[in-house]
């Protein structure tokens, strides 16, 4: 049932790409209006199936790493729309959606019954110390897409010779804007998660600090994200330093989120 | 009756021709009282610097093509041969489709152009003072001014600004977004900038310096811009602040090095700055669009991306072809409806059916009727039928209506009878 209430969200974000693409191309503001249309649907969807899950499992449904692939696509998702509803841009949807979509179609193939949870894995704690992790990586995924933007833009300026960017994409001052609003989004919400990691890590391990993995990569992260923040308010970065900083900053977050995992020997579940 | 257009344009005709055929304004009442006495029931005539068209509506039995021509022959006394070859007609559809085309701008030199529709809406509005616009005429240009409407909102054709000035607009919006709370700064007083600027100012930036090495044109410049005058020693100072400078300065070499601007980019914190420079020779080093957050555009940079305008206006109208060639078959269709004899018939048989029906149940009723109550019954039902039928159909036969407003409601009619099955 979750199942296919999941498969049904898919195929409406993949539409939404679809129209999104095809609107980014051709310009048509009717495409741009069926892909918000699509993707709105399918937001709805997919938030019907986490309530399910929610339902069914009793705890928020954020414990396993297909749930994870699923609420960060919801998350960013979110971030989508909020960010389209302040500032108007329509080519967002052709950046932001594929990789909703890839989030989702990884969710529904690797789609399995219930598996046994560790230990200690349930709780609000955790489930909080996750939400917040998610809803930054999203955050930091648009200020990741705003940066793309930015440089695209920049390059068409730059040269001299617009090209097919140049008429589609947004003011680098909107850009700069979505960018900043999203990283001053993104750095707290991360900032309480980790805090929230370590002080449930203390109260179930004993330990603040276990030296996993997927902990140092997020102190990495966090760093980054931090240095960034903090030269753009003391030396007045700006720009296309900022647009480097917020892409190599999220590289970090897909290597916390998707790559530490497999160095092992972490007691993160995902 | 049957819509007739003949005329020629820029590609068709040099422009010693089409200033001889150029309607001057003031005849223009006068020309058109003339062709409606050539027997045309309704008459437009365009006339710009780019394109003559005479657009008529014409009885059916007489040849409108012939007429009109003649028409411009006698009216600018000018010999057939030497004219005819300039000149293409269309009928109907095919004027419809032209008249689209010309008023959406596909058909101008400049694709996308807007003067043009304000030029047809002109034409029309004289034409309807001078009492030659009639339904059809009506219906036909009103159809035109929303096509030109749609094909601006939905395609690109008018997006990309051509013109040099434009260009310089539209390049500050991508980089500051909306101008409103910029500052301009204007470097040297000359002439060629002040398109450039009258643009900018239209376009919201807030506060406008100018400085020049003569203080007198600059204080001139400024109060005509509503500006200030600055000191020109102070340019420096300025470029903290201001957040597009246009040059145009009559100076031999480089009023600003590379070295000023790098210096002015660290003082303003590394906010972006957009130097158009329209002065030849060229008064900033091009060497500053190498600095971060500093962009830099002489007049050929601003050709090319007119170039690209350009081009990208052509790709959007092969899009507003297609939506005026569907404004086009549907604007036919609903012409059609025009035709009212299937309609009318469909109508009538529609609420006999339904009388008769009624009357047959009643008859079964009535088990102890006489010949003379059915025969009665019979001649009510068919007084009902005309009494209902008679408002409809001379509703549907007005002349005097606007023609759209006839149309959408016969269209009514045979949605509420449900005539569509039968036409």
């Amino acid at each position: 049932m979750i199942q296919f209430v999941l498969n049904i969200a898919l195929a409406l974000y993949v539409l939404g790409l679809l129209h999104s693409l095809l609107g980014f191309y051709a310009k048509r503001p009717l495409l741009y209006k069926i892909a918000s249309g699509t993707v709105g649907t399918g937001f709805l969807v997919h938030t019907l199936a986490l309530v399910l899950l929610w339902a069914q499992e009793g705890h928020f449904p954020l414990t396993r790493f297909q749930e994870a692939l699923s609420f960060f696509a919801w998350a960013v998702t979110l971030g989508f729309f909020l960010s389209y509803l302040k500032y108007r841009i329509n080519v967002l949807g052709a950046f932001i959606l594929p990789l909703v979509s890839s989030l989702m179609l990884s969710t529904c193939l690797l789609w399995e019954e219930r598996l046994e949870l560790p230990e200690g894995v349930r709780g609000t704690w955790v489930a909080i110390h996750t939400i917040l992790i998610l809803l930054a990586y999203a955050a930091f995924f648009l200020t990741f897409v705003s940066a793309l933007m930015y440089l695209l833009q920049e390059r068409e300026l730059k040269t001299k010779r617009p090209s097919i960017f140049y008429f589609r994409l947004p003011s680098l001052q909107q850009c700069e804007d979505l960018l900043y609003r999203s990283l001053m989004t993104g750095f707290p919400l991360m900032t309480l998660g980790l805090l929230m990691g370590t002080l449930w890590s203390e109260r179930i391990l004993g330990r603040f600090w276990s030296w996993d993995p997927k902990e140092i990569a997020a102190a990495a992260t966090w760093l980054i994200y931090l240095v960034l923040i903090q030269y753009r308010f003391t030396q007045g970065w700006r720009g296309r330093r900022v647009a480097y900083g917020s892409i190599l900053g999220f590289i970090s977050v897909l290597f916390t989120f998707l790559g530490s995992s497999y160095l092992g020997g972490g007691y993160h579940t995902f | 009756m049957k819509l007739v257009l003949v005329g020629l344009n820029h590609r068709t005709a040099p422009v010693e021709i089409r200033q001889r055929v150029a309607f001057p304004e003031d005849g223009l009442q006068q020309a058109l009282q003339e062709l409606m006495r050539s027997g045309m029931r309704e008459a437009l005539i365009l006339s710009t610097c780019n394109r003559v068209e005479v657009l008529a509506n014409c009885p059916e039995e007489l040849d409108g093509e012939a007429l009109l021509k003649q028409f411009l022959y006698a009216y600018h006394s000018l010999a057939p041969p030497f004219l005819e070859r300039h000149l293409y007609s269309h009928l109907n559809d095919k004027a419809v489709r032209h008249i689209f085309r010309v008023a959406s701008s596909l058909d101008s030199m400049v694709v996308g152009e807007t003067q043009i529709l304000g030029q047809v809406k002109e034409a029309y509005s004289l034409a309807c003072q001078a009492g030659t616009v009639g339904n059809y005429l009506h219906s036909v240009m009103n159809r035109a001014f929303s096509v030109a409407k749609r094909a601006r909102s939905e395609t690109g054709i008018s997006a990309f600004s051509v013109s040099i000035s434009s260009v310089a607009v539209e390049l500050a919006k991508k980089i500051f977004g909306e101008l409103g709370g910029r500052t301009l700064l204007i470097l040297g007083a000359g002439k060629m900038g002040e398109l450039a600027l009258k643009h900018l100012r239209s376009s919201g930036v807030s506060q406008v310096w100018v400085t020049n090495r003569t203080p007198e044109r600059a204080q001139e410049l400024a109060a005509s811009l509503e500006g200030v005058a600055v000191p020109f020693e102070r340019l420096q100072e300025c470029l903290r602040t201001a957040d597009i400078v246009i040059s145009s300065t009559g100076a031999p070499g480089f009023v600003l090095t590379r070295q000023d601007v790098q210096k002015a980019i660290l003082d303003r914190g590394r906010r972006p700055i957009f130097f158009i420079d329209i002065s030849v020779p060229r008064n900033v080093d091009p060497e500053v669009h190498q600095i971060e957050n500093v962009y830099y555009y002489d007049i050929d940079n601003l050709q090319t991306v007119s170039a690209a305008n350009r081009r990208e206006r052509e790709r959007e109208a092969r899009l507003a072809e297609r939506l005026v060639e569907e404004e086009v078959k549907s604007f036919a269709s609903r012409l059609k409806l025009l035709n009212l004899a299937p309609t009318i018939a469909g109508l009538r048989s529609r609420i006999e059916r339904i009388c008769q029906e009624e009357l047959e149940r009643s008859l079964r009723k009535l088990s102890d009727r006489t010949p003379q109550h059915e025969e009665e019954l019979r001649l009510m039902t068919a007084r009902i039928v005309n009494k209902i039928c008679h408002p409809l159909i001379s509703q549907m036969k007005r002349q005097d209506e606007n023609l759209e407003f006839q149309m959408e409601y016969i269209e009514t009619i045979k949605r509420m009878f449900r005539l569509n099955s039968k036409l």
